[in-house]
Parts: C-alpha cells; structure tokens; sequence
C-alpha cells in the first residue's frame, strides 16, 4: 500500500528525533561513565603518590593509561581533538614526574588530569551555562 | 589529508540526502526560513570538513537537526495557513489595479527602481501596462497585464486548436527509457519499428528520440553516427552507419 507522504515525513521526523536524542543520551553516559572510572583509577594514584609510595603510584597510573587508551578511540568520536590531546599530554607529564618521584609536581598534574577529565562530560550536559 | 578527503565525502553525501528530502524548493525558490536553514546547513559542513579537531558527529548532528526543524516547519506550514503567514509572510500587492501601492512599497522596504526593474525583467517595460504587481513570498514578482496589453491567444481569436500534451523522452544517449516508453503507451517493439520506418538500425544510434502528444517520434542521431548514417544513405545503405 502506497503510503501517504505526510505520513512519511512523520515518520521520518520521528526517527531522526529518535536517532539524535539516543546518540546524545548514549554519548554523555558513555563520557560520564569513562571519566567516573578514569577518576577513581587517578585518585588511587593519588594516594599513593601523597604517601610517597612511588612504585604503588606508576603501577596505578599504568591502569589509568590502559583505560585511557581504551576509552580513547570512542571519546576521539565524541569531543573536540583539543580536550583528548590535553589528557594525553597531561598524562606523560604526570608519568614522568611520578618516576621522577617528584611529589609537588606529580599532585599538581594529578590535579589537572583529573579537572581535565571531568570536565568532559560536564561540558556535555544539558545545562543553561552550556547553551549560552 | 585523507582524514579531510573522507570528512569532506561524508559530509557532502549527508548534505546532499538532507536537501533531497528538505524537498525542490531548497534548490530552486527558497522560502525565508529555509534559506536560513540551507546557509546554516552549508557552514556547519564546512567548519567540520575543514578542522579534523572537531568530531565529524558535531557537524553531522546540528545538520539532522535542521532537517527536523525544517520538515517539521513544512508540515506546519502544510497543515495550517496561520503558520504558514508566520514562517512565509504573505503575498504583498505593490501595483494594484494599475496603481503603485506605496504604502506595500515601503512595509516591504522595496524601492520603485526595484520594481521598475523586476517588470523589465517580465518584459513589461511600461508601468501602465500593469495591472497587478505581486511580491511573492520567494521574493519573485508576478506579473498581470492590462487585458489590452495581454498576449494574442487563439481563443481571442476563435481558432480551434488541437490537443498538445508533453512530449515524452524514450531514447536519451542510446538507452531506451522504458518505463516512459510504458508511460506513453508503446513498447520496444513499436520503437524498433519506428526506428526502422526513419531508417535507424538501433536505439543505440541515436542521442536522443521523444514522442510527441501525436504519437510521432522525433530521432537525433549521434554526431559521429549522423555522419555514417549520411554517408551510408548516399551510398544507398542506410541505417549502417556507426
């Protein structure tokens, strides 16, 4: 049965509703999910470093690189190349001071990494101070 | 810089099917809300194409979007005339009954060289053998003469004329259009007859052949094969030529 075009451009009109709305509730759970854990690994990293417990804190920060790397690809798809590049380099500083065993700077760059990281999904929300 | 050539590909390809379905008026005269939309449509694919640091989705999302918006604003203004005074505006009269509407004029903030010149389009190079002057919500002025200063028809004249529908297309560079073939009523086998009748071997001699609403067919053949084809009559072989 041939199909009314009106009726058509309903449906059509529903599915793209459909489409737009489903990839932007996935995509914010997905960022909020990833940096949630990308959080938690950092912050026992964290933890170690303030303890001074220098190989406790490379061998956490290697968990973070690892969920970094995975969730890296995905989050590429979704966010400006700009915020993806700040985690990287951000994340070698960090490495670096942590085997450097430098405790200042391996807090203050924990601290960024970790502002960096969460802002990401902020920034997606549906929020007034994101829409103007 | 491959990067850039897929990106550029992907968002000319959405951009394209976006326009196919916002309907012929985004191609052709466009309505106020959606030149709005085929501008903003045209950039939010340029800025993505050109910096691979934006995801390809920010540009592509805004772009669905604006197909939503649009089809939904074309239905509205499908379904009810409010709406459509909204988003379109009205048709303004700026000559009516001959005279120059200034009060139109100005509310549409359109000058009198504007519409002097929009009637020498029209060929109407004398204001006085205007009767109607309508802007149109496209932005295109129609034209309505005086009856004095209207074009001659047969009808004014008494004559009897006959039937004179569309010519249909049925060969175009070579190929047999079939389902207009169909829509004309006849078949291959007619054409091949035809063809024969003008002394052409094959469709695949000709660039182009119609059927007018008389039922007779007109042939062009190829350059190259009109040539043949004339060499060949000469020589008394038509229809071999190639």
């Amino acid at each position: 049965m041939k199909q009314h075009p009106v009726a058509l451009i309903i449906v059509l009109i529903v599915i793209l509703i459909t489409f737009i709305l489903g990839i932007s509730i996935f995509s914010q759970q997905l960022l909020h999910r990833d940096s949630e854990n990308l959080k938690a690994a950092l912050e026992i990293a964290v933890k170690y470093a303030a303890a001074e417990n220098w190989n406790g804190a490379e061998s956490s920060l290697g968990e973070v690189e690892k969920t970094w790397t995975k969730v890296k690809g995905t989050w590429s798809a979704l966010i400006d190349h700009v915020e993806i590049d700040n985690i990287d380099v951000t994340l070698a500083q960090l490495q670096s001071l942590i085997k450097a065993k430098e405790l200042p700077g391996s807090l203050s760059e924990a601290a960024a990494l970790k502002t960096y990281i969460g802002h990401i999904p902020e920034k997606e929300k549906l929020k007034l101070e994101n829409l103007f | 810089m491959l990067v850039v050539f897929v990106r550029a590909l992907v968002l000319y390809i959405i951009v394209v099917i976006t326009m196919r379905i916002m309907g012929k008026r985004q191609i052709g005269q466009l309505q106020p809300f959606e030149l709005a939309i085929a501008i903003m449509i045209s950039e939010l694919a340029a800025v993505p194409m050109q910096n691979t640091g934006i995801p390809l989705i920010n540009g592509i999302i805004p772009i669905l979007t604006l197909l939503v918006a649009q089809l939904l604003m074309s239905l509205l203004s499908l379904k009810s005339m409010r709406t459509r005074a909204l988003f379109c505006g009205r048709p303004a009269i700026l000559i009516e009954k001959g005279k120059i509407n200034e009060e139109e004029l100005r509310k549409e903030l359109y000058t009198l060289n504007d519409l002097l010149e929009q009637l020498r389009i029209k060929n109407f190079p004398n204001i006085e053998d205007v009767e109607y002057a309508i802007l149109e919500t496209n932005g295109q002025v129609s034209v309505i003469p005086k009856s004095q200063k209207r074009p001659l028809n047969p009808q004014d004249m008494s004559i009897k004329t006959d039937y004179e529908g569309i010519t249909i297309d049925v060969i175009i560079d070579g190929k047999v259009m079939d389902d207009n073939l169909k829509t004309a009523g006849k078949d291959r086998q007619w054409l091949v007859k035809e063809l024969r009748k003008q002394q052409y071997s094959s469709p695949g001699d000709l660039l182009f052949a119609c059927i007018d609403s008389s039922g007779k067919l007109f042939c062009q053949p190829h350059r190259t094969r009109t040539h043949g084809r004339a060499v060949d009559a000469v020589n008394g072989q038509p229809g071999e030529g190639g």
